[in-house]
């Protein structure tokens, strides 16, 4: 009766030291060129919250994400886009990512980051989560910082680049 | 007399290499793209996007559509960018049945579907998870009516795929969607008429 106790409660050890698994998933893209930087150019009709997007990615690594210049090649354009759909923005591989204001007029302002966030998560190369806290689950949700399964994701694709 | 032809010798090679631009930039036609609309003849380059509903959850996607409907899909009609690298295809439909919301039958309607051929026809463009109708398929198809009067079918589970096209009301799909209707999660939005809704007055 003991052994088995002792092994079942083992079991339950080992299981559950091995099902922590970091929530992430890596794209086979991302918007960053060859010398680790993502420069965004363009606008939309809330770029508080972008500014406050791109800072909290960069308050984790410093200088990634940059406004692009003159001097330097664009990877990232912004831009708004309006249709009526469930679709809250979109980030296509060319180097876009649109924010469908159908929706965001809607949205309170931790919302439009968090979302805004996302999209620029997928420009650093990480794909969709479906639990845990991340930002880059799906759903109109009010997060403005970045859990320890995004840094983690971060970090994976920032050895990529 | 050197010189002229010296710049007739560059302008003949400009007026080549432009000629081999253009050819091996050639886009499909109309045909050809019906043709090889959901299929795998062109590599795909999944969007990633955002919904505000979960869209594996039918009574959601339901609730938020503005029409639900079996269609035929009879042709391609064009593809449209809106100054965007995204492109939108506009396919000629007839519906079969409505399942919510009133759309004309026995008419030629168009439906615009999020997603299609990439602007230099290389690729399909599409919603991550999401396919494209295929041309001669019947679909169920969840639509949002635009302020325009277009109907949108955009993101993933926007269309279903009736497997039993002589009886669509005993495909799986069908008894699915109007079991998601029946118990449909709404969302509180401002809604536009198509104008192809049978109560459409402009």
């Amino acid at each position: 009766m003991v052994s088995m106790l002792v092994t079942l409660v083992c079991g339950v050890v080992v299981t559950a030291r091995f099902n922590k698994v970091e929530a992430y998933s890596l794209l086979s893209w991302d918007l960053v060129d060859s010398g680790k930087h993502m420069d965004w150019d363009g606008s939309c009709s809330y770029m508080t919250e972008w500014y406050e997007s791109v800072k909290v990615w960069n308050s984790y690594k410093p200088g990634v994400i940059r406004v692009d210049t003159i001097w330097i090649v664009q990877d990232v354009k912004i831009k708004d886009y309006r249709e009526v759909s469930s679709t809250l923005a979109k980030t296509l591989s060319t180097g876009k990512i649109e924010f469908n204001t159908y929706n965001f007029d809607n949205m309170t302002t931790e919302q439009r980051q968090k979302t805004m966030m996302h999209e620029i998560g997928h420009g650093l190369g990480l794909g969709h989560v479906s639990d845990g806290v991340s930002i880059m689950r799906q759903g109109v949700i009010s997060q403005t910082w970045l859990s320890a399964d995004d840094k983690a994701g971060y970090d994976a694709a920032y050895k990529k680049y | 007399m050197k010189r002229v032809y010296r710049i007739g010798f560059v302008l003949f090679a400009l007026i080549v290499s432009f000629s081999l631009v253009a050819c091996g930039n050639q886009k499909l036609s109309g045909e050809r793209i019906a043709e090889i609309l959901g299929t795998q003849e062109l590599p795909y380059d999944y969007v990633r996007a955002q919904y505000g509903i979960d869209v594996e959850d039918l009574r959601q996607v339901v609730g938020a559509a503005d029409y639900v409907f079996v269609c035929l899909i009879k042709g391609y009609d064009s593809t449209i960018y809106n100054d965007s690298d995204f492109p939108n295809t506009q396919y000629v439909i007839e519906v079969i049945a409505n399942i919510k919301g009133e759309l004309r039958k026995n008419d030629d309607l168009i439906l615009v579907k999020s997603g299609g051929i990439s602007t230099k026809h290389e690729k399909f463009v599409l919603y991550e998870y999401d396919i494209l109708p295929k041309i001669s398929e019947c679909y169920i198809v969840l639509a949002y009516g635009q302020p325009n009067g277009d109907i949108l079918a955009s993101g993933v589970n926007s269309n279903l795929l009736i497997i039993n096209k002589d009886n669509y009301a005993i495909d799986v799909k069908y008894i699915e969607i109007t079991e998601a209707f029946r118990n449909e999660v709404s969302s509180s939005r401002q809604r536009f008429k198509s104008r192809y809704d049978i109560h459409y007055n402009g």
